[in-house]
């Protein structure tokens, strides 16, 4: 066995190992497999094509955004101090977690990175401009990168952060003191109001979206469920490509900017760190890149420890929120909140160190266990892969009820977003209903036990890749399956009592 | 620099300062808008106030609220606005008829009354809302009326802080009398005058007499009394304080005192068809232990003044 069949994060199985004769793996200098099902999303819908080749595209989407996002910002100042009656609390813990968890991601991969107001300033400083690429030979100031000029210091991101370790510690950090912002506008105003001056600075200091793809929380995790997405930016033909001489999509062009998120938008093979601005689809010369539909689950590999521990954070912190805020145990909620609740800070450190260790250590320990089990039965241990749908899918479980109960508060809110006694939409006296409570933990069941299934599926894909023999193939995926399952059942147990 | 350019650069200005600057607009065109004087009054229950300030996220938890001192013009219409900063709270103006009003944290509610009397109108939450609750009221002055002087120990100084360790049962008891709130309702020292709406005596009962209320005779008795309390000896009318005159009586009284801070008591109405009075006696069972209790009866005892008589009866 080469190191080529465990691209992942852990370590190549052990040869001789195993306690059982082995079938040998497949090679894998067979051809890569046909990508299957694909539409073309820009040749479907030429509109759609000529919208996102505008310059201003993306532009359009970000200003209502923007505008928005510092409404909310103002309301978490001046705005009623009641969480649940404030539309920054409301629109952003509430509404927009959903949306983004629930249906952006799985749907539209990193479509929300389009759109998001935290890099605004930054990018327009960087760029000198908001909508027309400056070219290096224009003779105007700034800094060479690619064809394109740019202004600020253009400094190269370390390598040594080259990784998304700064954005998983980012999250478990954003996590740790949620029980703060969730319930104080305040809170919010400076959690948010921070990422805008640490993306703005950042943007100045180093080049391009240095901050995107190696800093921001939400990033991090979108970085990974992106691959779920049944949305991708990919090349139309690989050939077309490789004659390619200018390289634009990489290096910019007067149609655009080179890929800001450092990618070669040519050869991108996964969502991770496309952040779907589309200048890869302005600047290419040949017409070649393009935005195509594909099934759900798509992309299966992760790169580096890095990725992994995402997965295993992001599923752990799922279990743990919902724990934390829909489980019936006041005592989590009140030591999260500690401040609030009269909790002594003692309390609160336990809570804290307890909540790193679960994804940084307890879940990594288990997953560990069971692929040593799987390299001592079947030769080859599994890659962390299946944990990234149903982790999405956990979350999306866990997010259900933060709407489904919560939801009236959004009429609340968009009619009287500050608590000034507004009524624009006449929905600012709407009372607390919640929508199918009692449908909620079937709903949840049956959202986890798709998770289930397509982790299931993505090991058995895994079995299949390695192995041809049936046996082989069960004996791979068997301790993975009891991990999977025994998680979910976690989950449900959760949920249904 | 292209019109493209120029024309974003010009949205993206505006949607930075529009975002700030059109809320606030808004809200200027809308009270512009009212015929009346606009009154702003919020709720805090942490702090035990009313207050016209503005509370808003940013200030709410380090904010230092003033209680709100309004004064109208006799014939004034007035558009009340009414909110509640963190607990549900219900606004009770009863002799303007203004209310009761349930005010959900973070929610606007409006009402309309016209100061057409002149004189003092007092408001109270009538939804208790937390340790401060009983801190809750306040008054409006309608004309050349003088401004009442309110009895309110501050609320927000004493919740947080852990009680002192105590020296005797007397400061003990002037310590849980104000930082329960009684003080807010049976005034300074118990000196009662705490106006109450269509209860049949007018006002809170005053406490400083509850010596005499007793039948304890004198300060000599009350003595024994509130060093009973403090060695904590049971009172019981079978076992009488040497040094108390009338011991059964007293014994009796004690006893009923007791159950009435633990049971509460409604208060009596003047007319028995007008509104419930908005302050009455809740049941502290659940608020104060019985030293506690105690505490606060020997500090209201130490309270009573005896008029000293000579020999000659006068």
């Amino acid at each position: 066995m080469s190191e080529s069949i465990n691209p992942g994060p852990f370590p190549a199985p052990i040869p001789g190992a195993s306690v059982i004769p082995q079938p040998l793996p497949k090679a894998l200098t067979q051809p890569p497999p046909p990508e299957g099902f694909r539409i073309d999303l820009l040749k479907t819908f030429p509109w759609l094509k000529w919208l996102v080749k505008q310059r201003w595209f993306q532009f359009a989407l970000i200003l209502p955004n923007l505008f928005l996002f510092l409404v909310f910002l103002a309301a978490g100042i001046w705005g009623t101090p009641v969480g649940n009656r404030n539309i920054l609390i409301v629109f952003v813990w509430i509404f927009w977690w959903f949306l983004l968890i629930s249906a952006l991601v799985p749907f539209l991969s990193r479509i929300w990175c389009t759109v998001c107001p935290f890099p605004f300033f930054g990018e327009w400083i960087q760029r000198g401009s908001l909508t027309t690429p400056k070219m290096a030979n224009d003779g105007g100031k700034g800094t060479k990168v690619g064809i394109n000029r740019y202004f600020g210091w253009n400094l190269r991101w370390p390598k040594a952060l080259s990784n998304i370790w700064m954005q998983n510690i980012s999250f478990l950090l954003l996590c740790t003191f949620s029980a703060f912002y969730l319930t104080r506008p305040i809170v919010s105003v400076i959690v948010l109001g921070s990422l805008i001056v640490v993306a703005t600075v950042l943007h100045v200091i180093f080049r391009q979206r240095a901050f995107c793809n190696y800093v921001c929380p939400v990033s991090g995790f979108l970085s990974l469920y992106a691959m779920s997405s049944m949305t991708e930016v990919r090349s139309k033909d690989a050939d077309t490509c490789l004659k390619c001489h200018d390289k634009s999509c990489l290096v910019g062009s007067d149609k655009g900017w080179g890929c800001p998120w450092f990618n070669f938008p040519s050869k991108m093979e996964r969502n991770n760190y496309c952040g779907m601005c589309m200048e890869c689809v302005k600047t290419c010369p040949h017409d070649n890149m393009t935005v195509r539909l594909r099934p759900f689950a798509t992309d299966t590999k992760l790169k580096g420890y890095d990725e992994a521990w995402k997965a295993f954070i992001m599923l752990s912190l799922a279990l743990a929120y919902s724990v934390i805020y829909l489980g019936p145990w006041g005592f989590f909620k009140d030591v999260a909140n500690f401040t609030e609740s009269g909790k002594g800070i003692n309390y609160f450190i336990g809570y804290a160190i307890c909540l790193w260790s679960l994804p940084l250590w307890i879940i990594p320990s288990i997953f560990s266990s069971f692929l040593w089990v799987s390299r001592r039965v079947a030769g080859a241990p599994p890659k962390p892969y299946p944990l990234v749908p149903l982790g999405l899918l956990a979350w999306i479980a866990f997010s259900l009820p933060l709407i489904f109960i919560n939801g009236s508060y959004i009429l609340v809110t968009m009619s009287d977003p500050f608590g000034w006694g507004w009524d624009l939409f006449h929905t600012a006296h709407t009372a607390w209903s919640p929508i199918l409570p009692q449908w909620m933990p079937a709903i949840q069941v049956a959202i986890m036990a798709l998770g289930l299934a397509l982790t299931l599926k993505s090991t058995f894909k895994q079995a299949g890749k390695l192995y041809e023999d049936a046996k082989a193939k069960v004996r791979f995926a068997i301790p993975m399956a009891v991990l999977m399952t025994s998680i979910v059942l976690l989950f449900i147990q959760l949920y249904v009592n | 620099m292209k019109p493209r350019e120029v024309i974003s650069s010009i949205l993206a200005v505006a949607a930075v300062v529009g975002a700030f600057a059109v809320p606030f607009w808004y809200q200027k065109q809308k009270e512009a808008s009212a015929n009346e004087r606009t009154i702003t009054l919020t709720g805090i229950a942490t702090s035990g106030i009313w207050t016209e300030d503005n509370v808003t996220g940013e200030n709410y938890h380090n904010g230092n609220f003033k209680s709100a001192h309004i004064h109208l013009n006799k014939g004034d219409a007035v558009r009340l606005v009414l909110r509640s900063a963190d607990v549900i709270h219900r606004f009770y103006m009863p002799e303007l008829g203004v209310g009761p009003v349930d005010l959900i944290p973070g929610h606007t509610e409006e009402v309309h009354f016209k100061a057409d009397k002149e004189g003092v109108f007092y408001y109270y939450c009538t939804e208790i809302c937390g340790d401060c609750h009983f801190h809750m009221r306040g008054s409006l002055v309608v004309g050349n009326a003088a401004e009442p002087s309110l009895a309110d120990a501050n609320c927000d100084e004493t919740k947080h802080i852990p009680p002192p360790v105590f020296t005797d049962i007397l400061q003990q008891g002037h310590y849980w009398f104000e930082t329960k709130g009684c003080v807010s309702c049976h005034g300074v020292d118990g000196q009662g005058g705490i106006p109450n709406f269509n209860y049949a005596r007018g006002t809170v009962p005053a406490l400083n007499t509850l010596g005499a209320k007793i039948s304890l005779q004198s300060k000599d008795e009350v003595g024994v009394m509130v060093k009973a309390l403090q060695d904590k000896v049971e009172i019981n009318k079978n076992k009488p304080l040497t040094g108390i005159s009338n011991w059964p009586v007293v014994a009796a009284e004690y006893e009923s005192v007791i159950k009435t801070i633990m049971g509460g008591s409604p208060p009596l109405k003047a007319d028995p068809q007008g509104p419930t009075p908005p302050l009455f006696m809740p049941a502290w069972k659940e608020k104060l232990d019985k030293d506690q209790m105690n505490s606060i009866i020997a500090y209201l005892l130490s309270q009573q003044k005896f008029v000293e008589q000579t020999g000659w009866g006068n």
